[in-house]
Parts: C-alpha cells; structure tokens; sequence
C-alpha cells in the first residue's frame, strides 16, 4: 500500500471515529435543550471534533470538507462562548452538517466516486448558506463581556480563548475561583491527577491545569488548578487533603460544614467521572484493526486448518497401515493437539470480528430523534439488548435495511400526534429495537406501535398490479399477503413519501438480509402496530458445511440451514403435478435435483437409496437430492467475483484442503427461486383448468 | 545520532502527516504523544532536539505545555513549534509571548514545516 493509501486510510478511520463522537455528542446536547441549559463539556467536545476534522480534511486537500467543518467551527466556537444561544433550530442544522460530512466522507473512502469538486462545492455552500440563516435567527443575544481583569495576568497568559471564557462564566455565575496547587511523583503523576481530577469535578469546574517543574525535587511536578466551585475553600481542602488551595477570587462565602443533601450530589456525578475513567482506559488499549485485515487473517486461518484436515487424514491412514504404535500414535496426539488450538484460535478471531449492537442501535436512535423531528412526529425509542454481538461486517450491512425499515415505520406506521390521541393512544409514539441470541443466530425485532399494515390495501395492490384474480386473493391468509410487499415494485403507497422513497423497497430489504444468510418475518395487528423480526447468523466468516454429492459433484451446504438428512427408498418418490415430492410425517415436501437446478447434464447414481437434504429458511422447507453425504466440514467461503454474481444459488466457493475447489449453495436463493417458479406453475396450471 | 523530535497532538491523522513530511528528511527519530500528560512523562526521558505541539488538546491545553517548557531551565533551550487552526489566532500570541520559537496555521504546506526544521536543526 502506498504511503498516500495509508494516510487516507488513517484519515477516513480517525474521520470516522470523529463523526461518531460528534452525532453522540449533538445528540446529547439536543437531549440537554429542555433544560435550558447544555453541558458546557459536551459542547466543547463539539467544537474540537469539529477542530480537529478540519485540521485533518485540510491537511489531505479535501477543500469542500474543510471548508464545511470550518464553517461548522466557527458556530460552535460562537456557542461554546456563549456567543449564539443554543435553539432548536441550531440542534437541526447540526444534525444536517453531520448529515453531509457523512456523505462527504462516503464518497472519499469509494473508489468508484465520481463527484466533481465543483458538485461538492454547491452542496457545501447551500449548507453554509442555510447555517447562516439559522445562526441568525438564533442570535439576538449578546454576550457579556465580563471583566476578568482581577484575575492574575500569569494565570491569563496561558488560558485558551475557551478556557478564558469558561472562567468569566464561573466568575458570572458568583462561583468561588481556586487554585489548588498540587505536587506528584513524576513517573505516577497522570493516574493520581485523574483521581483528584475526579473528586474536584464532584464539586465544580476545572477551568485549567498548569503544570509546573518543581525547583527543589527533580522526579516531581507541580500542578496548579484552576477550578470553579460553589463550595467555600474549608470544604475543597476537606476534599483535597493533599496540596494548598488558594482563593483567587471568592464570591461565595464560607460555611461551616457542608449541607447534607451535598454528599449526594457528588455520588451521582462520580458515576460520570468513573464512566470517563473507565472510557480512557479502553482508548489505551484498544487497537484499531481494518476489518480487511481481520479477513485476510481468517483466511490465512481457514487455509492453516485445511493442512490440518489433510494432517489428520495422514495420521488416519498410517494407523490403519501400521497400526496404532509409534509414528501413528505421536502424529494423532499432536494432530488432535493442533486441532484443538486451531479451534481456539478460530474463536478468538471471531470473537475479535464481534461488535455490540449498540453501534448500530445508537446510530439508528439518532436518526430517529431526527427523523421525528422532520415529520412533527413524537417518536420514543426503546432499546433492549443492545450488548448482543454480532460480526462487524454483518452490522454494518444490516443498517441500510433496519434503516429503511425503521423508515417505514415513522413514515407509513406511527401515526400523527393528533391521530393517536383520537383512537386512544399515547400522543408519543414507540420503536422498539430488541436483540438476543437464540442458538447461532442473532434476532432483532423491531416493532411499533402505530397503526399496522393494512392488508386490505395489499390485496388491492395485488389484483390491481394483475398478480392473482380477485378470487385467489380471497384465499391469501395474512401471512402470504404481507409476504407480497417483499415484491421488487410493489408499494402500497400511491405517492412516495420524501421519507421512505428514496429508490430502495422492501425487495432490497429482503434480498440485503438474504445475502447476510438472514431471514425476516413480518407480524402486524391492525391498530396496534407492526414486528419486523430479523433473524442473522453471528458470523459469515467461517462456516460449517455438510459436504454431499449430487450427479458426480461435489457441492458444500451451510449446515445453519441444513434441518434433517433422511435416507429413504427411491420408491417414496412421488410426482404431483410435474414435481418430485415425497411425504414427510404428514407434510408435502419438494424434491430439487440440483443438476435440474443448475442445468446440468450428468448422471445421478444408480442406488436404491438416496439421501435428501431437508433445508429450510423461515416458513420454507425443501429437499435437495443427494446421491452421497461426504461429511461435516469447516470451510471458508470465499466469492466468486463479479462476473458470476448473477448466477443464482451459489453463495461462493471453498477450497477443501486437497486442493479441490468446491461450490457452496447459496439455499435461501434455491428455496426461493425454486418456491416462486412452483407457485408460477400452480398459477399456470389453475389457469388451464 | 538521529535528531529527536517530539509531536504533541491529539490526531492521530496529523502526526502521521508530520512525520510523513519530516521523514523525507533524514536522520530523525520521532516521538509520539497524544496528550499533555504523555508529553510531560517524556520529556525527563530524552534529550528532544524540537518539540511540536497542538494548541487545542484535553487535560493539558498547548499553551500551558509551552509555559511549562519554556519555565524549566532543562527544557528552554529546545526549538518549539506550535499548530493551530485557522481562527485561533490569539491563542497564537499567546503561545509565542509564552515562548514558542515558530507557529504554523493548519492546514500547511509540507514544504513550510520543512523549511522550518531546518532553520533549527
């Protein structure tokens, strides 16, 4: 890789991580507004992320970025001076910024882009254009320039702009300004000023920390604080114990002892102080690993254990040919050795490639605030299980979709505040997201509580678009109906709403999901509301396959969808309207011969018996034909490439050890075009009839 | 021996773009630290030819940095060079009526920080 590839790989990631920061960051400040007052931390956390994407964005030579996060900085500066009051509206045009330093970055981390710097540009100057006119709606408030000539000039001389402006705010408020002047041992000095750090913030502001060298002790520093506070001197020496505090400038009188209720205070916000204690401790020592290199490393990992199929079939094979002494007794011992630590450390790569959904749910929570703010909709979202992890590359695929979804639901499912009121609901609206492990697999329901899908409007939608008769539709149950809105054009919606148009239906959420080896279920009551249930395999990274043959080929299926194997007589064999089935304790099950499938010539072997796959995805079984079953295997699925993404049911190809390449089935893709063509022939055939 | 610079800046992003510009120069070692703190545990440690530093950083801010180094007779002598951003021009004085030697406005030219290291060293 280049040195320009690595900068720009290390500038989108650190850009990334920054905008991250700055969504939680504006979302916490939005929550904040009510109160009428915002976290004066926070905001300054906004101002430096901004900072510093500038800085960086202008250091790569991305103008229209820099020039938008320059633009951005200046408001926030204004903010966190207390320049420009902090109003709804601002909160809005936040959310905006973040919205195009999103895309922006997109399309820098994609090779494909093809944006004009001058389309850039427009995009950027509308906004900039739009922040103008709402910095200057929400301006009418000067600030007050307080006088700090009081305060010592030494002190003054070394204070940022901001941290100049936070200390005339604490002098504004008539807080008592301290200097605790401290002394540590050099080698410790961080992890003790954290500590103190933590129990000043108990009881107020630190506005700055000077550090100083010690003239007598040589393996010591000094360190003066500044700080704002409502309690008098007594009780921050109390508090202190170690070091001199000084009054620089006291508003606030002394009191005797501290009021009771005051040790209560400091209990809550320690919990914020050991949160961000807590949070420095996870920066030091986590290590930020491109996904790609994860990928390749499980490859390399997936061809290692390969050589130890092939071991372990050597070593079976001596025992045979020599019995079980000597040789073949050290090779089993240490190819069992080497099998249990290549199954270690499979784990631990895979628990390596896991992330909380929390990364996703925070990410979606945000867009909800915002969305409900655009649409005048009073929306809250519950969250459960949002530890529940799952492989980073399946949660960053899932969010398009749960997007979309989530979409669907503020837009179509939960109802106007005055709607609500008037059939009895609460005026606020609730999206549920719930994640939990059931077994392999993943499950994420989102649900809410608006006014459901409207089945009678999907049988309309069906009989107008000419996909069954008015009869048939007659014969639908619910669950066959709603399947009909996973149909690529079919929308029950005569106008596209602004929300949920934007070119992407609920045939890409299917076919997103699909790809993810992932099913989705959908479950409505009329009124009351809807459930998406998504359920998704922890991993794709490394899988377990049964190995079968079919018509002399080699094929691998993913063992997740592989339900039961069952030998039976060719005889059971029946055919009903054209379609091999068999019976199966009661039901009617679908025979596929993959040689059928895939239009292949080539013989099935001429035995009595024959094994069938019985795979399923949701509600859908079907039997796949097998002539024999090799065995279990992990394998590694790698894709084929673009030139043959087109071709349906393979999902990729493995190598197997012996250097044979095999392919794996893709069974969601069977089942469902298998199921979509026999339900064309029933529609054909009751034509004819 | 390799000159031994230290660059004290929270993005990760920029010391790389530092160091990928002083590296065309030859004959540096680089030291890294993303806060006050860590720079303040380096110093004792080694003997810094130029110190680089970022003036918006949390816990120790750069100015304070500056007045720390430039107060210590150990320390006064190195060459030090401040970055700031666009707009932050009073905190500029600030830093250079601390003692700060040079300043450098981000977004720079890699030439201009070239030119400038080897004014000192």
């Amino acid at each position: 890789m280049s040195e320009k590839d690595r900068g720009l790989k290390e500038f989108l990631g650190e850009a990334e991580d920054i905008l991250d920061q700055l969504n939680e960051d504006v979302f916490k400040l939005s929550d904040d507004l009510p109160k009428g007052s915002v976290d004066p931390d926070t905001l300054n956390s906004t101002f430096r992320s901004i900072h510093t994407l500038k800085g960086i964005s202008g250091i790569f030579g991305f103008t229209a970025l820099s020039k938008l996060s320059h633009n951005l900085e200046s408001v926030l500066d204004s903010l966190r001076l207390g320049k420009i009051p902090f109003t709804t509206g601002i909160v809005e045009i936040l959310f905006d910024g973040l919205k195009i330093i999103n895309r922006l970055l997109k399309e820098k981390g994609d090779k494909n882009h093809k944006k004009t710097v001058n389309e850039e540009d427009d995009e950027v100057n509308d906004f900039i254009e739009n922040l103008t006119k709402a910095v200057e709606k929400a301006s009418a408030e000067d600030s007050s320039d307080l006088n700090s000539a009081d305060i010592d000039k030494d002190i003054l001389k070394v204070l940022t702009e901001y941290e100049e402006h936070r200390l005339k705010e604490n002098i504004k408020q008539g807080r008592n300004i301290l200097m605790i002047n401290v002394s540590f041992v050099l080698d410790n000095f961080d992890n003790e000023l954290t500590e103190l750090n933590t129990k000043i913030k108990t009881i107020g502001e630190i506005i700055a920390t000077l550090p100083s060298a010690s003239p007598a002790e040589k393996d010591s520093i000094l360190f003066d604080i500044l700080v704002g506070t409502d309690s008098p001197k007594d009780a921050v020496e109390g508090l202190v114990k170690k070091g001199k505090v000084e009054i620089i400038k006291q508003t606030v009188s002394e009191r005797p002892s501290q009021s009771p209720e005051e040790p209560k205070e400091p209990s809550k916000d320690d919990k914020t102080t050991l949160h961000s204690e807590e949070s420095i401790k996870s920066i030091s020592n986590t290590v930020r690993v491109d996904i790609e290199r994860l990928n390749s490393i499980m490859n390399t990992v997936g061809e290692i254990s390969l050589c130890k199929t092939i071991i372990v079939q050597i070593s079976e094979q001596l025992k045979m040919e020599q019995g079980f002494t000597g040789l073949a007794v050290d090779l089993h011992k240490v190819s069992k050795d080497l099998e249990r630590k290549l199954n270690d450390l499979q784990l631990s790569l895979l628990e390596a490639r896991m992330v909380p959904l929390s990364q996703l749910f925070d990410r979606l929570r945000r867009m909800v605030k915002k969305l409900s703010i655009e649409e005048g909709k009073e929306i809250d979202v519950e969250i459960e299980g949002s530890d529940t992890e799952l492989d980073k590359l399946i949660i960053e695929e899932l969010a398009d979709p749960v997007m979309h979804l989530i979409r669907n639901s503020i837009d179509h499912g939960i109802e106007p505040p005055e709607v609500r009121t008037a059939s009895g609901k609460t005026e606020k609206g609730t999206i549920k997201l719930n994640a939990y492990n059931r077994g392999n697999h993943v499950v994420i329901d989102i649900e809410d509580d608006g006014r459901g899908i409207d089945t009678e409007k999907i049988k309309k939608q069906i009989i107008a678009k000419g996909l069954e008769s008015e009869e048939s539709v007659l014969n639908l149950n619910e669950e066959d109906l709603l399947n009909y809105i996973f149909l690529s054009g079919f929308s029950t919606k005569e106008e596209v709403s602004q929300l949920s148009g934007r070119g992407v239906g609920m045939d890409v959420v299917k076919q997103n999901i699909a790809r993810l080896s992932g099913t989705i279920d959908i479950e409505t009551w009329k009124g009351k509301g809807s459930r998406f249930t998504l359920t998704l395999p922890i991993t794709l990274a490394i899988i377990k396959a049964l190995l079968i043959t079919a018509h002399n080929k080699e094929y691998a299926i993913p063992i997740n969808s592989v339900l039961e194997i069952l030998s039976i007589p060719r005889s059971e064999i029946k055919t009903i309207e054209k379609r091999e089935v068999i019976d199966l304790r009661g039901h009617t099950l679908p025979l596929l011969s993959l040689s059928d499938f895939f239009n292949l010539k080539g013989s099935s072997l001429d035995k009595e018996t024959i094994e069938i796959i019985v795979v399923g995805l949701a509600e859908n079984r079907l039997g796949i034909l097998a002539d024999t079953l090799i065995g279990e295997q992990d394998v590694v699925i790698k894709p084929l490439g673009r030139l043959f993404s087109n071709v349906q049911g393979i999902a990729g190809a493995t190598d197997l050890g012996d250097r044979k390449t095999i392919l794996v089935l893709d069974v969601g893709g069977i089942i469902g075009k298998t199921l979509k063509s026999s339900a064309k022939q029933e529609v054909a055939s009751s034509i004819l009839q | 021996m390799d000159q031994k610079i230290l660059i004290v800046e929270d993005s990760a992003a920029t010391r790389a773009f530092i160091i990928s510009t002083l590296d065309q120069i030859n004959g540096f070692e680089f030291f890294e630290s993303p806060t006050g703190f860590e720079a303040l545990k380096l110093l004792p440690h080694h003997a810094f030819n130029m110190i680089i530093t970022d003036i918006n950083m949390p816990n120790i801010n750069g100015l304070e940095l500056v007045s720390f180094i430039k107060n210590n007779p150990s320390y006064r002598h190195i060459p030090l060079i401040i970055i700031s951003t666009e707009g932050s021009s009073r905190d500029v004085e600030k830093g250079l009526s601390l003692g700060a030697d040079e300043y450098l406005v981000k977004p720079f030219e890699p030439e201009k920080l070239q030119k400038i290291i080897k004014k000192y060293l």
